[in-house]
């Protein structure tokens, strides 16, 4: 069979030609995950279905001097959430929860942490039996984070 | 008079080494074509990203009304707050030209980030885009290919290297390339022979904007390695307060806020409002002074918006030269030092750095082709 140049260039990249194609696609198929908000690759965004008890953990850095902030969505059914910073029990609410009370509620995990600090966080969520998915999100908003975003928006 | 022997081995040397840096050029932009391509291509269309989301969505576009003046800073952000009272209002920022709407960049209550549109005369709400577009595509593709920023920008700056080197192999090798700016492409010639023109021709006229892209990228590699500018100086801490906001604080209160950073730096060009996330934070007005070739935030005055004093100040010319570097990078790579004239200029040489990578690639395919089909070709030319 007869190819073309393009064909002959093919031919020749052999190797070099999948670790580029890879690495464009898969640029191109987490532009969905982009689109959606859930980009940046900060720790945010886990799910589980809930059963007794669920426990999401995760670790992070700070891009910058901060707070960091926890934010609940679609939480239904929870009953005596509990969260840990760096093994130490934060408490997440000083009054009894009330089902339902977390849901897009924001609370701070951390006080104040340095450029790179990381945190471990746990999240205990004891929920009511078969009670809806979970989903959490971290936020980082350090002084600096809006230089980040300022640097973000630049065209590149 | 006939050459001796030893100028002959001279000149068969020499010929030797052209052709090994040749081998060099053609071996780099052939198995890096791809990615290269793809690099280019995504980084030339950015530039206009902006202009591709104003022509998608009909908010962002805003006209002059006669004899009507800007819509103050404080009636933008009563706009945009009563839009959205739930969200959290980040940015205030100046329109990108003269037809487009300002835009305030907001968290909304899901924790998502926002555009809101506003008519910068009368700073009515137009509507609200979501944070990720057209230009975001662009620029997370070109940038990072949507990978972690840390592996992203890694591998996509490292192409600076080889798209450096291809410009000086490509020049030892065009012998006496000086000569070959007025050398109009022979395009009535079979394709190998024209696009090889074209080629040289287009290499020789963007060899100046090659090596810009390839210093700057040079320079984000060694941002994303350690060696990223120290941060701007510190404003001083602001009064105590509860929320990122004071109670009550709305538009007329950033009025005065703002007009106090006007008073401060009367000569500031304001771009750019920053708006706390947090009550340790200020309200900071960015802009553009009189230093040349920096971002608006390299400009700053910081705000307290409770006591609506300024509480800390820099300036472009007070910065290091390793800040000024890091400043600088941006506006040289994405040609946005000169507004819409240099922009057009770096538009039209990405696409002659993106057509050197792709007649590149379609010369040596033929090239190749030619000598598969014509094995003994070289030595028939020899004996002639």
């Amino acid at each position: 069979m007869s190819l073309g140049p393009l064909g002959r260039v093919w031919q020749d990249v052999a190797v070099w030609r999948w670790p580029c194609l890879v690495l464009i696609c898969l640029c191109l198929g987490l532009t969905p995950i982009a689109c959606q908000g859930l980009y940046d690759w900060q720790p945010r965004g886990a799910q589980a279905v809930a059963e007794r008890l669920v426990t999401l953990e995760t670790k992070g850095s700070l891009r910058s001097a901060g707070k960091l902030e926890m934010r609940f969505g679609g939480a239904v059914g929870l009953v005596d959430p509990r969260l840990s910073v760096n093994g130490v029990v934060a408490p997440l609410h000083e009054e009894p929860v009330d089902e339902q009370a977390l849901d897009g509620d924001r609370y701070l995990l951390a006080a104040v942490q340095q450029p790179g600090d990381r945190a471990a966080i746990t999240i205990e969520l004891h929920t009511a039996q078969g009670a809806s998915p979970v989903v959490w999100t971290l936020i980082d908003r350090g002084p600096n984070a809006a230089a980040d975003e300022e640097r973000d928006e630049e065209t590149r | 008079m006939p050459r001796t022997a030893e100028e002959s081995d001279a000149g068969s040397r020499a010929l030797s080494w052209q052709r090994r840096w040749f081998d060099v050029h053609s071996w780099i932009g052939l198995k890096l074509s791809i990615l290269m391509s793809f690099i280019l291509v995504t980084g030339t269309i950015a530039v206009f990203s902006y202009e591709i989301d104003w022509l998608l969505n009909p908010e962002m576009r805003a006209f002059s009304e006669v004899d009507a003046r800007p819509a103050s800073w404080g009636t933008l952000y009563d706009s945009a707050t009563a839009a959205y009272p739930d969200g959290e209002l980040r940015f205030l920022q100046v329109p990108h030209g003269t037809w487009w709407a300002s835009q305030a960049t907001l968290v909304d209550p899901a924790g998502g980030l926002m555009r809101i549109w506003l008519h910068p005369q009368t700073a009515r709400y137009q509507g609200a885009t979501r944070w990720f577009n057209v230009q975001r595509f662009l620029r997370q593709a070109h940038r990072h290919l949507m990978l972690p920023t840390r592996v992203g920008i890694v591998l996509v700056s490292l192409l600076a290297l080889p798209l450096l080197l291809s410009l000086i192999t490509g020049l030892i090798t065009y012998k006496r390339f000086w000569r070959g700016w007025w050398k109009w492409p022979r395009f009535d010639r079979a394709p190998r022979i024209w696009l090889g023109d074209l080629h040289r021709w287009l290499g020789l006229w963007a060899a100046w904007f090659v090596l810009l892209i390839g210093l700057t990228s040079v320079w984000y590699l060694v941002e994303v390695s350690g060696g990223s500018a120290p941060a701007f100086p510190n404003p001083a801490p602001v009064a105590t307060r509860e929320a990122a906001l004071p109670q009550g604080f709305d538009g007329a209160a950033l009025d005065r806020a703002v007009a106090m950073a006007q008073a401060q730096a009367p000569d500031l060009k304001i771009m750019r409002i920053s708006l706390p996330g947090q009550p340790a934070a200020p309200v900071s007005v960015f802009g553009q002074r009189s230093a040349l070739l920096v971002r608006p935030r390299a400009n700053a005055i910081h705000v307290d918006p409770l006591t609506l004093t300024v509480m800390g100040e820099y300036r472009g010319e007070q910065l290091s030269v390793h800040q000024r570097l890091s400043e600088m990078a941006d506006p040289l790579h994405f040609g946005t030092w000169g507004g819409l004239a240099s922009r057009l200029v770096r538009f039209v040489f990405g696409l002659a750095l993106s057509a050197l990578s792709i007649t590149g690639i379609y010369i040596y395919g033929l090239r190749v082709l030619k000598r598969s089909r014509h094995p003994r070709w070289p030595q028939t030319v020899t004996a002639r």
